[in-house]
């Protein structure tokens, strides 16, 4: 990918990569600064990526940038009302999308990275495909094994609450 | 009937639950949230990409002038390799035999100086 098109890449995809980031970390702040570390190690190795295969790429280094930061813990103190802030009102429902988004940072990078490709960018079956470099069929297996690991790993009861299995 | 096949109702409620639990994990992660990034991010990376540019220009000027002197280092080992041996080229040439109508002579010898 050439040089100039990084500005363009970066206002494209970059909520894409903050939302990915957003399933590993509690805290945006430290997605924030992992999206910056992201984007450089992605300019720094521009000249190797094909522009078909970008986003998929960006996916890779975020995951394995993400779960270093997990390893080592965050670099910020919630303070004690944004802590409250982040607490799911009582009023409404509870926030499956929580326990959603931590059970697909749970998957392994490729199951998560389709998973992220399909539901969040809405990218096609031969879009996916193309981004990574693999068959449609493939991205089916991929999808259906990324889907029963989600149910393994999610619990609903019976009135309905998502939790996560330990 | 539920008394008469309690195996089979089992199934089916069990089958009813795995396709509940699969339509709302479904419904959830199409309806993922989307949160905004502030802008100021995107400019505080294209500043530390600007940044990371220059650093790697910097960097790649010293290999450069490393293997520039490395060159040059064995560019005058050559020449003085190339010079040595000229010279001793040169030397036994000068120590060398020289001819005369006579025949073949050793012109260090003092005798023969002194003959002519």
């Amino acid at each position: 990918m050439e040089r100039d098109k990084f500005e363009q890449f970066l206002r494209d995809h970059k909520h894409k990569i903050y939302n990915y980031l957003l399933r590993f970390v509690d805290i945006n702040e430290d997605a924030q600064d992992l999206l910056q570390e992201v984007f450089i190690a992605f300019y720094e190795r521009i000249e190797e990526i094909e522009p078909e295969t970008a986003l998929a790429y960006t996916y890779r280094i975020a995951h394995n940038k993400a779960l270093n930061m997990r390893k080592a813990g965050s670099r910020y103190i919630l303070k004690p009302v944004e802590a409250l802030e982040r607490m799911p009102s009582p009023s409404i429902e509870p926030d499956h999308s929580m326990v959603v988004n931590k059970a697909i940072a749970r998957l392994p990078v490729k199951l998560s990275t389709v998973v992220h490709l399909f539901y969040f960018d809405k990218l096609s079956y031969r879009e996916i495909a193309v981004q990574l470099k693999i068959s449609v069929k493939a991205v089916d297996s991929l999808l259906n094994r990324a889907r029963r690991k989600l149910r393994r790993d999610i619990v609903i009861s019976n009135e309905g609450t998502f939790g996560l299995r330990t | 009937m539920m008394d008469k096949h309690p195996e089979v109702d089992m199934k089916l409620h069990k089958k009813i639950s795995n396709d509940r639990k699969v339509a709302m994990i479904e419904a959830a992660l199409q309806d993922l949230p989307c949160m905004e990034l502030p802008p100021y991010v995107e400019q505080r990376i294209l500043a530390a990409v600007r940044d990371a540019k220059s650093v790697k220009k910097r960097s790649a000027i010293r290999p450069l002038s490393g293997l520039q002197w490395a060159s040059l280092a064995l560019g005058i080992m050559i020449g003085v390799y190339c010079g040595t041996m000229f010279n001793k080229v040169t030397d036994s040439a000068g120590q060398n035999h020289s001819e005369s109508v006579f025949g073949f002579y050793e012109v260090s010898e003092p005798s023969l100086l002194d003959l002519y």
